[in-house]
């Protein structure tokens, strides 16, 4: 019987959750047994040490693994047994990932960039002057409107973050996932972009989770979840979290 | 530690680094296959000189009367000598008039076994005397399937004789069996049979005549001295023609033959290890690309800049030492088969197949060569980073200038927006110098298999010039004696004989100033409508052959130093007269180096007139056989032969070609499909976080698939026509070599042939993409997009 209680609001669903990592001869339990749910439009910080199992959480909700056991339903979808071309749908369709290195295409545009993503999810496929002007638009609102034509190359770790968001953003995702977004960042640049991630949950409803290291950005969200040896420790709620440019790290 | 660490490289790139062995090992290959193919023919062409004492000299006699030939062989400096009647003779196979060939009869001595131009039997056993034995060229007998114990009919004077076949042997005068210099090759229309003398001379009628004195000199004796020495013997005025070896048909022809395979053993390594060269180029330069990060960390460990150095000139050495060792054992294997296709294709008796020190030496020092020189621009890049700016990203994975390439904005009104199109365009000029290379090497094995096959469809179209444009009837007939007009006016009033020309043509000699040549003459009336002229210089052939003057090719005027206006010295085995005849006009051959004059000129070198010994007829098609039927059957007919059917013939027998250009067109998709692998595993390296990004973010495989193989033939359709044309301009340099009085060979390839090759890089293009899109496939997006670039 599943020990998890999902309602209209679940986006997403672990039950009993495991993944194991075969090392040579060795097993190795990322995730061990792991339930949760997780709602749509929650700001959601996953802290835990090197090896908890924090970033395999985020892998298997992010349809970029699959589990060894168990059911991850996200938006209704049961991924958990998803080839890799249902796999790529899902992505496609449901989830943003905003990365450490922030992996933007290096021949590309800050605004090709969210284009790719935009004609990847069918809009703007033809790179019509619509689609042009959404990606100019998500730009603006991660604070890049003069930046829309440089090159990855040409901007800031900041600002390639913030185009990294832009394009999560682009395909209107149900879920957007960041692993360790502001790692690679300095305290101002990192805030800005906590900033926008935050923003954009709140005003698109995105359920927002990102795996991170850094302690203080536990104030920010509405959930803490604490990873300990493959399996969540304590879940902290914060009925009051703090805006992101009043964390301070 | 550093060592380790290039174990280590070589581990983790197991398949781009068995792609260089590859590669290397086929340049070596190469090398090894050609130039101990090379060696190998040469060494079997000399055993076989040497075995059976191929004569350094003949003399053709005229006045047969009283040839001392033991007075020859007290000569100093003459080893050995043999006289011998030598006379072409019609054959007709098992009896059948319409199976006729051209037979030449040699004496050999009454008994034992000649001294000079020894044969080595190959089946059967040697003629008895007087019992009508013979011994058959094995040529021949391999084209006809003529066994010991068969029986031929041979044609001479109104007679049919029949000499029984005893057995098969091999022969140094005719290893290349042509019956003069510069004949198209047909050995089903050529055999030579060997006699007892007395048998020889009662089979055509002339008793106690010899017409050949071929002799063998002392080691160290000066040959043209003592050709001059046997020629007084002779008596000057009886010598017809003087032959060296280097002259007499077969050699001259085998020659030819061993020097374009000097040619091509010198020029296909070359290729091929130039395509290797920049192969591993390009992969050591991106394997250091790859790696500057570590290698900055080297240095900031304190590896020295020699060190550092070493270890990517270690990768090198090691590809070249695996590359040459792969190249020896496979070249080796390939040597003795080119070796062997081409001693069964010329006929040489014995195959000398040898491992040349030299060989190894050179294989072992090339591919080290090619290896440092390809390894030592990455080395030194690699070794020169400071360690800080080698720890950062590089530089050139973005777009140079932070701009979109010219070409892109340019096209961009036609440019799909789609930047599945877009991302493979700026990926070439993303590394300009990467794509620059990947253009090279696949232009390079462009060039290979054009140059290829070029010369394929070069000599296609030789022989379709030959056939459409030189030479213009369909049946030629050859008599032993000259006859008048009024043959050639009987056979055209035969059914389905449209046209008959006659010429009278002759065994000639030219001396100049520049040098001497032994060749054929053809007189014919102006403008000698049977034969297509391409007259290069001078006067039409019209006008040239109406002045008096000669029409020579260029290769020949090149060979005696002749132009326009320059006269030469010519005289004919019918008549020991020396005439002096202008160049007119000088004309492009594709086989042989034939000279034309006129008939008045024909008559002043023989003291004939009115007489011809060729007719030259044309019929309808349907009519060539029995044209043909009709001609053996005439009285004094020596040949016949059927153009269409020569042709068949030559090109079948260059069917042992198919074996080489397989080959090379093998290596060159080879080396096709190891360059675009090495470059596309090597770009899936490098974008392997850029690559698992896309395909986290929803981008599908197949798309990304489709976006290398649109980079993929973007680079192809730079390098296609760059490779085609350096492939023509290749094959026209190389065709300059190979060329000479034999054959003279244009540049020239095929439409369809091109588009095969296309396809065929096309195919080897997407072939070369399977594993790095496997790759793609099975990539760890969770690790590939935190890898550090």
């Amino acid at each position: 019987m599943s020990k998890v209680t999902v309602t209209p609001e679940s986006l997403v669903v672990l039950e009993d959750v495991v993944k194991t990592y075969h090392m040579g001869e060795v097993d190795v339990t990322a995730l061990n047994h792991t339930d949760l749910v997780l709602d749509r439009g929650e700001f959601v910080v996953i802290l835990g040490p090197s090896g908890s199992g924090k970033t395999t959480l985020l892998n298997l909700i992010g349809g970029i693994d699959s589990p060894t056991a168990g059911r991850i339903i996200i938006d209704g979808e049961d991924i958990s047994h998803y080839g890799q071309r249902e796999l790529t749908l899902f992505r496609r369709r449901t989830v943003g990932f905003v990365f450490q290195f922030f992996n933007l295409i290096p021949t590309l545009t800050a605004r090709e960039n969210v284009d790719f993503a935009l004609q990847l999810s069918g809009r703007g496929r033809r790179g019509d002057d619509r689609g042009r002007e959404d990606s100019a638009h998500l730009l603006a609102k991660v604070g890049l409107s003069e930046r829309l034509e440089h090159f990855p190359s040409q901007l800031s770790g900041g600002e390639q973050q913030r185009v990294a968001v832009a394009r999560a953003l682009a395909k209107k995702p149900a879920l957007v996932l960041g692993d360790e977004p502001t790692g690679n960042l300095d305290f101002r640049t990192g805030t800005l972009v906590l900033s926008a991630m935050r923003e954009v949950n709140r005003l698109l409803g995105t359920t927002v989770v990102i795996v991170t290291h850094n302690q203080p950005l536990a104030a920010a969200a509405d959930r803490v979840l604490h990873f300990r040896e493959g399996r969540i420790s304590r879940i902290e709620v914060n009925a009051h979290p703090i805006p992101p440019e009043d964390v301070e790290w | 530690m550093l060592l380790l660490k290039v174990w280590r490289d070589v581990l983790a790139r197991k398949g781009q680094f068995a792609g260089l062995v590859v590669v290397v090992g086929l340049g070596i290959s190469t090398f090894v296959a050609f130039q101990a193919g090379y060696l190998d023919l040469t060494r079997s062409v000399e055993r076989a000189n040497r075995e059976l004492r191929f004569a350094d000299f003949s003399v053709s006699v005229s006045d047969t009367a009283g040839v001392k030939v033991a007075a020859v062989r007290a000569l100093p400096g003459v080893l050995a000598a043999e006289g011998r009647l030598i006379q072409d003779v019609s054959l007709q196979l098992g009896g059948r008039s319409d199976q006729t060939a051209l037979a030449r009869v040699v004496g050999l001595p009454n008994t034992g076994r000649p001294a000079v131009n020894d044969l080595l039997l190959l089946a059967g056993a040697w003629p008895r005397r007087g019992g009508s034995e013979a011994i058959l060229h094995v040529k021949f007998a391999q084209e006809t399937g003529t066994r010991p114990g068969d029986e031929l009919t041979l044609g001479t004077e109104r007679q049919h004789k029949h000499v029984r076949v005893v057995g098969i042997a091999a022969s140094p005068e005719y290893m290349y069996a042509v019956p003069e210099k510069g004949a198209l090759p047909s050995p089903r229309e050529f055999a030579v049979l060997f006699l007892r003398a007395d048998d020889a001379e009662r089979l055509v009628g002339r008793p106690g005549v010899i017409t050949d004195v071929a002799v063998v000199t002392e080691p160290e004796a000066d040959v043209r001295a003592v050709l001059r020495a046997v020629e007084d013997e002779l008596g000057r005025s009886r010598v017809v023609a003087s032959t060296l070896r280097a002259d007499q048909p077969s050699s001259f022809m085998l020659a030819e033959e061993i020097d374009q395979n000097r040619v091509m053993a010198l020029f296909l390594p070359a290729v091929i290890l130039a395509i290797s060269s920049s192969s591993l180029f390009i992969a050591l330069s991106r394997l250091v690309t790859s790696q500057r990060r570590e290698i900055g960390l080297e240095k900031a460990l304190g590896y020295s800049h020699a060190q550092v150095l070493c270890q990517y000139l270690s990768f090198a050495l090691v590809v070249a030492a695996l590359g040459a060792a792969l190249g020896f054992v496979l070249g080796d294997v390939l040597a003795r088969l080119i070796a062997q296709q081409y001693v069964d294709m010329l006929g040489v008796p014995f195959l000398e197949h040898h491992v040349y020190p030299e060989i190894v030496a050179g294989s072992a020092a090339i591919s080290t060569a090619a290896c440092l020189l390809a390894g030592i621009v990455p080395a030194l890049r690699s070794s020169r980073l400071p360690p800080a700016q080698a720890m950062h990203a590089d530089p050139n994975a973005a777009l140079a200038g932070g701009r979109v390439p010219l070409l892109e904005r340019l096209l961009s009104p036609v440019l799909p927006a789609a930047l599945v199109v877009r991302i493979p365009l700026r990926n070439l000029f993303r590394q300009k110098r990467r794509s620059f290379y990947t253009v090279v090497g696949v232009a390079f094995a462009m060039l290979l298999a054009v140059t290829t096959q070029s010369m394929f469809d070069a000599m296609d179209e030789m022989l379709e010039r030959f056939d459409s444009f030189s030479e213009r009837w369909d049946v030629q007939a050859v008599f032993a004696e000259p006859f008048g007009r009024s043959r050639a006016a009987e056979v055209a009033h035969w059914p389905g004989v449209t046209d008959v020309q006659t010429a009278l043509v002759l065994p000639a000699e030219f001396r100049t100033d520049g040098g001497t040549y032994q060749g054929s003459l053809t007189c014919a009336e102006p403008p000698a409508g049977f034969h297509g002229f391409q007259i290069v210089e001078g006067r039409s052939a019209q006008e040239a052959l109406a002045s008096g003057g000669m029409v020579i090719t260029g290769t020949l005027a090149e060979k005696l130093q002749l132009g326009i206006g320059d006269v030469a010295r010519v005289r004919t085995p019918v008549r020991d007269q020396w005439i002096d005849l202008p160049v007119a006009a000088i004309s492009t051959e594709t086989l042989g180096a034939p000279v034309f004059v006129n008939l008045d000129v024909g008559r002043r070198l023989t003291g004939l007139s009115e007489r011809y010994n060729t007719l030259y007829v044309t019929t309808a098609a349907t009519h060539a056989s029995g044209v043909k039927d009709r001609l053996a059957d005439t009285p004094g007919a020596l040949s016949v032969s059927v153009k269409a059917e020569l042709l068949a013939r030559f090109t079948e027998m260059m069917g042992f070609m198919d074996f080489y250009q397989g080959l090379l067109l093998a290596f060159g998709l080879a080396m096709a499909f190891v360059v675009v692998y090495n470059t596309l595993n090597a770009n899936v390296t490098e974008r392997t976080r850029e690559i698992g990004t896309m395909r986290t973010i929803g981008e599908g495989p197949g798309r990304i698939a489709w976006m290398i193989t649109i980079e993929n033939l973007l680079l192809g359709l730079v390098a296609a026509p760059l490779g085609v044309l350096l492939g023509l301009r290749t094959a026209d340099l190389l065709y300059a070599q190979l060329s000479s009085e034999a054959f003279t060979l244009t540049a020239y390839i095929k439409p369809e042939s091109v588009a095969i090759i296309l396809v065929g890089l096309l195919v080897v293009m997407l072939l070369s993409e399977i594993p790095p899109v496997l790759r793609i496939l099975r990539l760890n997006l969770a690790e590939a997009t935190k890898v550090m670039e």
